[in-house]
C-alpha cells in the first residue's frame, strides 16, 4: 500500500505529458516531501504517516501542482531536446571518427612508405607543388636487378577541390623513351594518400615525370654513392 | 531555459557535422560551384562554361577548353547540389578530321545529346535513332556546340544505333554517319 507521499507523486507526474521528465520530477518531490515530513515530525511531534499527510497538504493540490509542472516541462519543447539531443549524440559520434580519420590520414602520410624486400638505393626528397596536390617522391628502391621502387607521398588541397576524382597526376617515361606508364590515383582519401610505384630500370638512370598540369622533372633514379 | 540552451547546443553539433561531412563530399548550395569543384579535381580548369540546361533535378553543364570538353551533371538534393555523373573527355576535339562530332550521357531521367561541328557550314544536325524511329534536332549552336537534353526514351534504345545527318543551311546534306 502506497503511502501518501508517493500516491501525490503519482498525482503529480501523471499530469506531466513528457514521460522522460517524470522521475526526475518524481525524485524532486520526493526529496521535498520527505524532508518537509521529518521537519513535521520533529517540530509538530507527529507520527510518520501524520507528517507525510500534512506535508502533503502544504504543498497544494496534487493535480494542480502536476500542471503546473507540465507547463514548465512542455512535451513540445521537451521532445525537441530529445531529439536534437540524441541526434547531437551520434552526430558527435561521427565527428570523432571523422576526426581520427583524419589524424591517422595526417599522421600515416607524415612517414614514407618503406617497401618489404627492397634496397633504398637513393633519396629523392622531390617535392611538385600543383594547384590541388602536392606530390612528393621519397626514395628509390631496388626490389630486383631491373625492377625499382619509386616511394611517394600525395598531400591533397582541399581550399582546390574536393570533387574526391580519382586522377592519373603523372605519367613515368624512362629517359631512354620506352613505353612509359601511368599511375592511376584513387580518390578515396580526403586528405591525402602514400605508395609506391614499380619502373623497370633505365639504362639512363633517369625517368622523366610529365604531370596532369603540364609540369615536368626529370628524377635521377641510379643508385646513390655512399647508400648502404 | 536550460533545455533551450541544451537545444541550442544539440543544433549547433548536428549542423557543424553535417557542414563538414557536405564540405568534405564536395556538396555545394550551388550547381556551378558544384561542377567547377569537380572540374578544377580532375585538372580540367580553366575552361569556359559553354552549355547549362537545367531540369527539375538535374543540371547539365558543357564546359570546353582549347583542346577538350567536359559533360557533366549535377543533381540536386534537399538543400545540395552534387556531382551525379561526369568526367573529363581527354578528346582533342580540335584535331578531329571528322566534318562532327558526336557525344551522349544517359542518367536515369534524361539523356543528353551533344555535337561539334568541325564545319562552320553545318546549320543543323539530325539524330535518327534506330530503335524507334525518333529524330534529335541539334541546331542551337554556341561556339560551334549543340547542346539538347531530352526525357529519357522508353525503348531500350542503344545510342551508337542510327544514322546522324548534318545539313548545311539551305538544307543541303553536308555528312552523313550510319552507326550499325
Amino acid at each position: 500500500m502506497m503511502n501518501s507521499i508517493e500516491e501525490y507523486i503519482q498525482t503529480v507526474t501523471s499530469q506531466v505529458h513528457f514521460i522522460w521528465d517524470r522521475t526526475a520530477i518524481a525524485e524532486e518531490l520526493r526529496d521535498h516531501l520527505t524532508d518537509s515530513a521529518e521537519a513535521l515530525m520533529e517540530e509538530e511531534n507527529l507520527s510518520a504517516e501524520e507528517a507525510q499527510a500534512e506535508a502533503v497538504k502544504r504543498m497544494g493540490d496534487g493535480k494542480t501542482i502536476g500542471q503546473q509542472f507540465n507547463q514548465i516541462h512542455h512535451p513540445v519543447i521537451g521532445w525537441i531536446w530529445l531529439i536534437t539531443l540524441s541526434l547531437a549524440f551520434i552526430a558527435g559520434i561521427a565527428l570523432v571518427g571523422l576526426t581520427v580519420n583524419y589524424a591517422w590520414d595526417i599522421f600515416s602520410c607524415s612517414f614514407p612508405v618503406h617497401p618489404k624486400a627492397a634496397v633504398k638505393i637513393r633519396d629523392l626528397n622531390e617535392s611538385v607543388d600543383m594547384a590541388g596536390h602536392v606530390v612528393r617522391f621519397d626514395a628509390v628502391w631496388e626490389e630486383q636487378e631491373d625492377q625499382l621502387i619509386l616511394t611517394y607521398r600525395i598531400q591533397n588541397k582541399l581550399n582546390y577541390s574536393r570533387s574526391g576524382w580519382s586522377v592519373t597526376l603523372f605519367q613515368i617515361v624512362d629517359q631512354d623513351g620506352n613505353e612509359g606508364i601511368s599511375p592511376y590515383f584513387e580518390g578515396n582519401s580526403l586528405l591525402g594518400s602514400r605508395g609506391m610505384i614499380r619502373i623497370e630500370r633505365p639504362d639512363s638512370g633517369k625517368v622523366k615525370l610529365t604531370f596532369i598540369d603540364g609540369q615536368q622533372r626529370i628524377l635521377n633514379v641510379s643508385e646513390q654513392e655512399g647508400q648502404p | 531555459m536550460k533545455r533551450i540552451k541544451q537545444i541550442g547546443i544539440s543544433l549547433g553539433v548536428l549542423i557543424l557535422t553535417l557542414f563538414l561531412i557536405y564540405w568534405t563530399s564536395g556538396f555545394y548550395f550551388s550547381p556551378q560551384a558544384c561542377v567547377e569543384d569537380s572540374l578544377r579535381g580532375l585538372y580540367f580548369m580553366p575552361a569556359e562554361k559553354i552549355f547549362d540546361i537545367r531540369t527539375e533535378n538535374y543540371v547539365y553543364y558543357l564546359y570546353a577548353n582549347d583542346h577538350q570538353y567536359a559533360l557533366h551533371s549535377v543533381r540536386k538534393t534537399a538543400l545540395f547540389f552534387y556531382v551525379a555523373a561526369g568526367g573529363s573527355t581527354h578528346n582533342d576535339y580540335p584535331k578531329s578530321t571528322e566534318p562532327f562530332d558526336l557525344d551522349f550521357s544517359a542518367d536515369q531521367v534524361n539523356e543528353v545529346f551533344l555535337v561539334h561541328r568541325n564545319r562552320p557550314d553545318i546549320a543543323k544536325v539530325e539524330w535518327e535513332l534506330a530503335e524507334d524511329s525518333r529524330k534529335v534536332l541539334l541546331d542551337q549552336w554556341k561556339d560551334d556546340f549543340a547542346m539538347i537534353v531530352l526525357p529519357r526514351s522508353g525503348a531500350d534504345s542503344v545510342f551508337w544505333q542510327g544514322t546522324v545527318r548534318a545539313y548545311d543551311a539551305q538544307g543541303k546534306l553536308v555528312d552523313e554517319r550510319v552507326f550499325p
